[in-house]
C-alpha cells in the first residue's frame, strides 16, 4: 500500500470544495441561518479545537488554514491512538455498531485531509492501515454477525456503510487494500437491503430515538455512497425485497418532528429534540420547503446528541443545505397517515397536534417496538399534553408480572429487566380484564388502518386483542380534528362476552380541579380537559413518579372503566392556551464568562464587561470569544403589573435566576429545561432587572457537557391568555355541541362502528 | 507496511486465487501466532472453499477452544464510541499475554471459521459436532453461536436440527434468527 504526498482525489462526498467554501462565506457574511450555525461551529474549532475534534476537519477542510489543518490531524491521530486499548472495553466488543459508524466518518475525515495532500506519506500509510485492520478486525466480524438479509435495524445500517465506504476509500488508489477490497464486497451487497428492507412508510420500529439519531442520519452517507460508488438514482427508488426509499426514510424522520419542537416519543425512549442533518439532505434532495422551514425555523441548532455515535450532525447539515429556498411556501406540519404506521392531524396553525399510532409491536419481549395499539400523542400551543417513553431506574409502576428478562451470555454479568414498559399498560389505550402486560405473543398483521383524510383518522387494532381475547370483534379508534380547535376520539370495542374495558391515558402530571372528566394543566400553562361524552365519566387518577424519565419525571395515569360485551367511549379533549407572548427579550442583555460565583460577584463581572449579546446562544458561538463554561447575563425589562412568566431559552445547564436581586429556584425546572424553554411566574411589575447565571457545554466528551450542547431559544415575557374555559360539553341526536368562554361549537358527529374493515 | 498488516493482505489476496501455494499458505496461516492473521485467513478460505481445507480449519478451532477463557472482573478501557481519548486500560496483576489476546479476540476467528464450514458445506461430522456444540453453547460469544447456526442451516444434514431447534430459544436475536433459519432449510 504505496500512499503518494499529494493528494489524489477529490473528498469524498464534498466533491466541490471550492463551491462549498464559498456558500460558507456568503452565509456567513449574510448573516443567514446557515451561516450562524456555521460561526458557531467554526468558532468553536478554532477556540478549542480539542474540545471539538469532531468540527476540526471539516473545519481544517474549508479553511485549510495551518493551524485548523494541524488540529484536525490531531484530532484523527487521538482517536487511532486509541485502537490499541479499546477493543478491552465491553462497548466495542459487545456493542460493535456504535463504534463501526464514527469510525467510518473518522476513516473519511482522514481521506479528506489526505485528498488536499495534508499528511506525510509515511503517517498516511500507517494511518490507512491502522482505519483498515480495525474495520476489518471489529466491524467486518460485526456484520457478518448480523443475519443477512434479513437484519435490517440501525445496527446493522451501521455496520454494513462502515464496510462499504473504508472498503471503498481504501481499495482504491494509492491505498489498493486487499482488505478493504473484501470488507467493499460484502458492504455494498448488503447496502440496498438496509433501505429497501425498511417498511414503505419509512419507519423502522425502532422509535424516535433511533429513527433519528441513527438510521435518518445513515441516509445521506448511504445514497450519496451507492450514487458514486454504484451509479444510478438511490434516493427515490423503492427497493427490494419491501419497498423502502431513502426518500420515505427522510420524510418520516420529518414526520416525527412536531410543531412543539420535539420528536414523537414513539416507542422506546420518549421525548427528544431532534437531529438536524437528515432533514438538510431532505431539502439538497427534493427542495420540498418543508425541510428547509424545520431547518431554518423550527431546528435547536445547540443540541448535540451525536447521530451515529459522533458529534458531526452540525458538519453534515451545512455540507448538505442548500443556500436556496423555494418561492412556494407549504404546510410545515402537514396531516399524514401511512396504512401501517399511524397518522397525524394538524391544524392549519401548527397549534393543535395529535398522532394516533398502530404501528407493528415486536412479540413476546416488546422492548423498542411497543404495544401501543391506537395510543394517541397529543400536543397543543407548543406543550405535549400526553406522554410515553421509558420509566426511570427507581420507578417500578410498570414492572407487571410476566414481564421480566434476565439477560446474560453476552456481557459478564445476568441483568434482571423488566420490559414493562413496552406493554399495552404503559400506554395509553384500552386494557381489557385489567391485563396490564398485555402484548403480543406471535406475528401477524397486528392493524388496520380504516379511513383517513385531513381531520379523522381510524385504526383497527382488533387483531392483537383477539390473540388474547378470541370473543373480539371489534377494537378501533377514530380522531378528529374539529375546527383546527379540539378533538373528539371515538372508542368501540365489541366483544363476545362481557369484558371489563379501562381506557387508559397518560397525561401530563399536575390535575387542576373540574366538574367533569379530567383537566391538566402543563408546566408550559397549557390545560388539557378530557371529558367522556359517551361512556362513564369515572375516572381514578393516580401520579406516576418517573415515568417518564424526562420532560416531567412524572405522569398522571388516568383510567375510565366500563363492563359489557359493547364499549364505547366518546371522548371531547379540549385544550386551553392560558399564556400568552407579551414581549420578546432575545437581545440587549448584558454578558460576562464566570463562574459559578455569589450574585454580588456576577454582578461585578457583568458591570465590568463591555459585551451586549443577544441571549438566544452561549456567547462563544456569537463571538469570537474563549469557550468557557460559565456565563452571566443581564437585563432590566419592563415588566407587566400582575402575575407573568420568563420564559428562558432551552437547554441551559445548572442555571439561577435573580429577579431585583432575589433568587428564583429553577431546580423544579431542573428535567423540563432539557427540552423545552421553561417559564418561570413572577409576579414583580415595573422596571424589573434580570440576571441569570448558566453553564455551557465546553467539549464533546467532557463530563455534563453533553455532547457540546449549548442553550438556544429566545427569552420572552408571558402574560395570561384570555380565557378559553369549557363550560359545557354533550353529545345528543348526533351531534356534539359545546361551549366555551372564547365561543360555542356544534359538529355533527356519527358514532364510530365497526363496519369497513 | 507493518509485517502483520502485510501479512494480512496477503492472506486476503490469497482467497481471490486458485493456486496451490496460495491454498498452502492460507492454511499454514490458520496456525500463525497473530490471531489477526488467523482471523483474515479463515475468512480468506471461505472465499475458495475447498474441503481440504477441514483439516485445518478443525484444528484451529481447537487450538481457539484451548485458548484462555475471556474473562473481565470489571469495566475499563470504556470509552464512548468515536471518541479520540485513549482510555486507561490496566489489566489485572497477573494477566498473561495470551489471555489479553484472547480477550481481545473472542469470538472471531470461531466465527471465521463457523462461517467457511458453511461456505464449504461439507457435512463431515467432526464439523457438525463441533457446530452443534457452539450452537448452543452460551460460553461462546453471539457472534459464534450465530455463525454455528448459520452454517448447520448451509451444510443442511438433517441430524443438526435437534441443535438448531434448541438455539431458536436463545434469547439473543442473531442467534435465534440463524436457528430459526436453519430450522426451516433442514425442515
Amino acid at each position: 500500500m504505496a500512499v503518494a504526498r499529494v493528494g489524489t482525489t477529490v473528498p469524498f462526498y464534498l466533491d466541490n470544495l471550492e463551491a462549498l467554501r464559498e456558500k460558507l462565506a456568503r452565509a456567513e457574511r449574510d448573516g443567514t441561518r446557515m451561516g450562524q450555525v456555521w460561526s458557531a461551529l467554526r468558532r468553536r474549532a478554532q477556540a478549542a479545537p480539542a474540545s471539538f475534534p469532531w468540527f476540526t476537519p471539516f473545519v481544517g477542510m474549508i479553511t485549510q488554514a495551518p493551524d485548523d489543518l494541524e488540529a484536525a490531524r490531531n484530532a484523527i491521530r487521538g482517536y487511532v491512538n486509541t485502537f490499541p486499548v479499546s477493543p478491552f472495553g465491553m462497548g466495542l466488543q459487545f456493542h460493535f455498531w456504535c463504534f463501526a459508524f464514527p469510525h467510518a466518518r473518522w476513516a473519511l475525515y482522514f481521506s479528506w485531509l489526505h485528498s488536499i495532500g495534508a499528511w506525510e506519506p509515511e503517517e498516511a500509510q500507517r494511518l490507512a492501515e491502522e482505519f483498515v485492520r480495525f474495520q476489518f478486525v471489529h466491524f467486518f466480524y460485526g456484520m457478518r454477525t448480523k443475519p443477512e438479509p434479513d437484519c435490517v435495524d440501525n445496527q446493522t445500517m451501521s455496520l454494513c456503510f462502515s464496510n462499504a465506504l473504508i472498503g471503498h476509500l481504501f481499495s482504491q488508489e494509492p491505498f489498493n487494500s486487499a482488505l478493504a477490497a473484501r470488507m467493499k464486497i460484502d458492504g455494498v451487497r448488503r447496502l440496498p437491503s438496509m433501505l429497501g428492507g425498511m417498511p414503505p412508510s419509512g419507519y423502522s420500529g425502532e422509535g424516535s430515538a433511533y429513527m433519528d439519531g441513527v438510521v435518518g442520519p445513515s441516509i445521506p452517507y448511504i445514497v450519496e455512497y451507492l450514487e458514486r460508488a454504484v451509479g444510478g438514482d438511490w434516493y427515490a427508488r423503492e427497493l427490494p425485497p419491501h419497498g423502502g426509499s431513502a426518500a420515505s426514510i427522510v420524510r418520516m424522520i420529518a414526520r416525527e418532528w412536531m410543531p412543539n419542537g420535539l420528536l414523537l416519543p414513539w416507542d422506546h425512549y420518549g421525548y427528544a429534540l431532534p437531529a438536524r442533518s437528515c432533514i438538510a439532505y431532505g431539502a439538497y434532495r427534493t427542495n420540498e420547503p418543508v425541510y428547509h422551514a424545520l431547518l431554518n425555523e423550527h431546528a435547536n441548532w445547540n443540541f448535540e446528541i451525536g447521530i451515529g455515535w459522533g458529534f458531526d450532525d452540525l458538519v453534515w447539515s451545512l455540507i448538505w443545505w442548500p443556500e436556496t429556498r423555494p418561492a412556494a411556501a407549504g404546510a410545515v406540519f402537514p396531516s399524514w397517515a401511512e396504512p401501517e404506521v399511524g397518522g397525524a392531524l394538524v391544524s392549519d396553525d401548527t397549534r393543535l397536534y395529535l398522532m394516533q399510532m398502530w404501528d407493528h409491536t415486536e412479540p413476546v419481549m416488546p422492548l423498542r417496538a411497543q404495544m401501543n395499539p391506537n395510543a394517541l400523542i397529543l400536543s397543543a400551543y407548543g406543550s405535549p399534553l400526553t406522554i410515553d417513553g421509558v420509566p426511570g431506574a427507581d420507578c417500578e409502576a410498570l414492572n407487571y408480572d410476566g414481564t421480566w428478562l434476565d439477560r446474560g451470555g453476552m456481557e459478564f454479568t445476568t441483568r434482571r429487566t423488566s420490559f414493562g414498559s413496552g406493554c399495552a399498560g404503559a400506554h395509553g389505550v384500552l386494557l381489557v380484564d385489567g391485563t396490564e402486560s398485555h402484548r403480543a405473543m406471535s406475528d401477524y398483521q397486528q392493524a388496520d388502518l380504516i379511513h383517513a383524510d385531513a381531520t379523522s383518522i381510524t385504526g383497527d387494532v382488533t387483531p392483537l386483542y383477539r390473540e388474547h381475547w378470541p370473543d373480539t370483534h371489534t377494537v378501533r379508534r377514530r380522531s378528529r380534528l374539529v375546527d383546527g380547535r379540539y378533538w373528539l376520539i371515538d372508542d368501540l370495542a365489541l366483544f363476545g362476552e362481557e369484558h371489563a374495558v379501562t381506557a387508559r391515558w397518560y397525561l401530563r402530571p399536575t390535575q387542576v380541579e373540574a366538574p367533569r372528566g379530567v383537566t391538566i394543566e402543563t408546566a408550559e400553562g397549557v390545560r388539557l380537559t378530557l371529558l367522556p361524552l359517551i361512556g362513564p365519566d369515572n375516572a381514578t387518577t393516580r401520579r406516576i413518579d418517573g415515568y417518564p424519565d424526562r420532560l416531567d419525571n412524572a405522569s398522571l395515569q388516568v383510567d375510565f372503566t366500563q363492563r359489557g360485551k359493547e364499549i364505547r367511549w366518546l371522548w371531547l379533549a379540549w385544550p386551553e392556551e392560558t399564556r400568552r407572548v407579551h414581549a420578546e427579550l432575545a437581545d440587549g442583555w448584558r454578558v460576562a464568562a464566570g463562574g459559578a460565583v455569589p450574585l454580588a460577584k456576577g454582578c461585578e463581572l457583568l458591570a465590568a464587561s463591555p459585551l451586549t449579546l443577544p441571549f438566544t446562544q452561549p456567547a462563544f458561538m456569537l463571538a469570537d470569544l474563549p469557550v468557557t463554561r460559565g456565563w452571566w447575563y443581564t437585563r432590566t425589562i419592563d415588566a407587566p403589573a400582575g402575575r407573568w412568566w420568563l420564559r428562558l431559552p432551552t437547554l441551559l445547564m445548572s442555571p439561577h435566576l435573580w429577579v431585583n436581586g432575589t433568587e428564583i429556584d429553577l431546580a423544579p425546572y431542573a428535567s423540563l429545561l432539557e427540552l423545552l424553554p421553561i417559564q418561570v411566574p413572577i409576579d414583580e411589575g415595573g422596571a424589573v432587572e434580570i440576571v441569570v447565571y448558566t453553564e455551557c457545554g465546553v467539549s464533546q466528551y467532557g463530563a455534563g457537557d453533553r455532547g457540546g450542547t449549548g442553550f438556544f431559544g429566545n427569552p420572552a415575557v408571558l402574560t395570561p391568555a384570555p380565557s378559553q374555559a369549557l363550560h359545557t360539553a354533550t353529545y345528543a341526536d348526533g351531534t356534539v355541541t359545546i361551549t366555551a368562554a372564547d365561543g360555542t361549537w356544534s359538529i355533527d358527529h356519527d358514532l364510530l362502528t365497526g363496519e369497513g374493515a | 507496511m507493518t509485517a502483520q498488516f502485510d501479512r494480512m493482505e496477503t492472506m486476503m489476496r490469497a482467497g481471490t486465487e486458485r493456486d496451490d501455494a496460495s491454498f498452502r499458505l492460507l492454511l499454514d496461516a490458520l496456525a500463525d501466532d497473530d490471531w489477526q492473521v488467523r482471523y483474515t485467513a479463515a475468512v480468506a478460505l471461505g472465499d475458495r472453499p475447498d474441503l481440504t481445507a477441514l483439516d485445518a480449519l478443525l484444528a484451529a478451532l481447537e487450538r481457539e477452544d484451548a485458548a484462555p477463557l475471556f474473562s473481565q472482573p470489571r469495566e475499563f478501557a470504556s470509552l464512548p464510541a468515536g471518541a479520540n481519548a485513549r482510555p486507561v486500560c490496566d489489566f489485572p496483576e497477573g494477566t498473561t499475554p495470551a489471555t489479553i489476546e484472547a480477550w481481545h479476540r473472542r469470538g472471531r476467528v470461531k466465527q471465521a471459521v463457523c462461517t467457511t464450514f458453511g461456505l464449504i458445506g461439507a457435512a463431515d461430522p467432526r464439523v457438525l459436532a463441533v457446530l452443534q456444540r457452539y450452537a448452543v453453547d452460551q460460553a461462546q460469544d453471539y457472534a459464534v453461536r450465530a455463525a454455528a447456526n448459520k452454517a448447520l442451516g448451509l451444510i443442511g444434514d438433517r441430524a443438526s436440527l435437534p441443535a438448531v431447534t434448541q438455539a431458536t430459544a436463545d434469547q439473543e436475536w442473531c442467534t435465534k434468527r440463524e436457528a430459526m433459519k436453519a430450522v426451516v432449510r433442514l425442515s
